[in-house]
């Protein structure tokens, strides 16, 4: 039974400040919380990493999916923590969860992200091309890239993850994550030459 | 090092994740082989594109979250209890005992107010004993109370004379049981009476009368909130039973060792008041 005084929430309530875009793990304290169904400690561990997962979720499957997919991720996450047994980081086993459920909906949703400009070619007229803000272009290069190869730019470029990260989140070997990130690039770099990029 | 080769390591090599020495090789090629430098260069340009990507707003809040994790966690809860209850189906059970709606439930925590935060790590520990003992040796449970709270045995007619209201326990046993034994226990909270009744089968239940809502007392175990015609009782399980707590009249009862939802509903229809004359028995002081 939990001393309420020294509760784990409390004491890391007192201590950490959510951010946004935290790299660091949480205090095993604050997981075995979570574990025990303490409901100030989910709440703190959700707003720990609601904006990684959040970010990750809106680029992989689009805003009007993210948000629900967000909800998803977590609900497992609180489901099913219980099975992390903290041999991996915590937030590979996070990315890992949302990268699955992100990859399943794409899959029921059988949905192919088109750029607009597939349908829109003139789009890539220079005048266009001058008003349109650079990570517009990017997100519609993202959109026509294979789920696989989003998914590793994504966590490599945007949320930082370290090749062993990466290995241990797409439960991959490294070379692979290596090989995988080339094509990323150069697939996503035709992409963007395509709608009109000038690196 | 060929062209083949420095491409297959240009992502690490823009990465920094190769050794020293390779990454010095590959960065001679790239300087000295112009299409391999363009394409090295070509991922320098998607990085610093990368950057300009800016963070979603408006993630979920909270609040979503935590309700949907009220459905979630209450059908653990529901499958956890499950196993406790005779009948097959506790849907039917629950729908066929008379009044009783589970219309919210919810994972319920222990509140930290000020009586909790002077006197909470003891009691919970204690009533934690309590629980953990009251099958298998229900007389050590019986010491953990007496001794914390100085347990003075009683006669239900003399802690009627004692207590400033008409107990509950007046009401006579719940349905199957028999008085055994009953004490005045001083709880944190106030002068509780603990009714301990027993039935056949030598199964015991205690009834505990209090003031105030005492969720200390159940600690950190998941509880299922249930409505009972204008009572909300708030059940857990401690191994192979169930403990509840629901306001009766102006004050609160803890029943203890309950063996099914519907033994809960009994229990709590037993000392229901009925109607506005029974409340104003409850709250009124015996003579």
């Amino acid at each position: 039974m939990n001393d309420v005084k020294n509760s784990p929430s409390r004491g890391i309530q007192s201590s950490e400040k959510p951010h946004s875009t935290n790299r660091q793990e949480p205090a095993a304290e604050l997981l075995k919380a979570c574990q025990e169904g303490d409901a100030t400690a989910r709440q703190y561990l959700y707003e720990l990493y609601r904006q990684p997962v959040f970010r990750l979720t809106n680029r992989m499957v689009g805003a009007q999916d993210g948000g629900d997919l967000t909800q998803q991720v977590f609900l497992m996450v609180f489901q099913k923590l219980d099975q992390f047994a903290g041999r991996s980081q915590f937030r590979t086993w996070l990315y890992r969860l949302a990268i699955n459920e992100c990859l399943q909906h794409l899959r029921r949703q059988k949905r192919v992200v088109h750029g607009r400009l597939m349908h829109d070619p003139e789009d890539s007229s220079a005048n266009e091309m001058a008003r349109r803000e650079q990570h517009e272009l990017l997100e519609q290069a993202l959109g026509r890239l294979e789920p696989e190869l989003r998914t590793i730019f994504l966590l490599k470029e945007v949320e930082k993850l370290s090749y062993a990260e990466l290995a241990e989140t797409l439960e991959i070997p490294e070379g692979t994550v290596a090989s995988r990130l080339n094509r990323a690039r150069t697939q996503l770099k035709t992409n963007l030459i395509e709608l009109g990029w000038e690196p | 090092m060929n062209c083949e080769k420095a491409r297959e390591l240009l992502s690490a090599y823009h990465d920094g994740e190769l050794p020293t020495e390779t990454a010095e090789q590959v960065g001679q090629h790239v300087q000295q082989c112009s299409v391999c430098g363009e394409k090295y260069r070509g991922f320098q340009s998607l990085s610093e594109l990368a950057k300009s990507l800016s963070d979603p707003e408006n993630p979920p809040a909270w609040s979503t979250i935590e309700d949907q994790l009220v459905h979630q966690d209450s059908r653990t809860t529901l499958k956890r209890l499950a196993p406790l209850k005779n009948a097959k189906n506790w849907r039917r059970m629950l729908v066929a005992a008379a009044g009783l709606l589970i219309l919210v439930i919810t994972f319920v925590w222990s509140t930290q107010d000020e009586e909790a935060h002077d006197h909470g790590p003891h009691l919970a520990v204690n009533f934690d004993s309590y629980l953990t003992l009251f099958s298998q040796q229900p007389q050590e449970a019986q010491h953990v109370l007496v001794h914390h709270y100085q347990g003075e045995p009683v006669s239900i007619s003399q802690a009627t004379r004692r207590l400033p209201y008409r107990p509950l326990a007046a009401i006579g046993p719940p349905p199957g049981y028999e008085f055994d034994t009953a004490y005045l226990l001083n709880m944190p909270c106030c002068k509780c009476l603990q009714a301990i009744y027993i039935n056949a089968d030598q199964h015991r239940l205690a009834l505990f009368e209090h003031e105030a809502d005492q969720p200390i007392w159940f600690g950190d175990r998941p509880a299922l909130l249930a409505e009972c015609g204008g009572t909300t009782c708030r059940i857990v399980q401690f191994q192979s039973h169930l403990a509840v707590t629901c306001p009766l009249g102006v004050r609160y009862a803890t029943i203890v060792g309950a063996r099914s939802l519907e033994e809960v509903v009994q229990i709590v229809e037993h000392y229901r008041p009925k109607g506005t004359s029974v409340a104003r028995r409850l709250t009124s002081r015996h003579h």
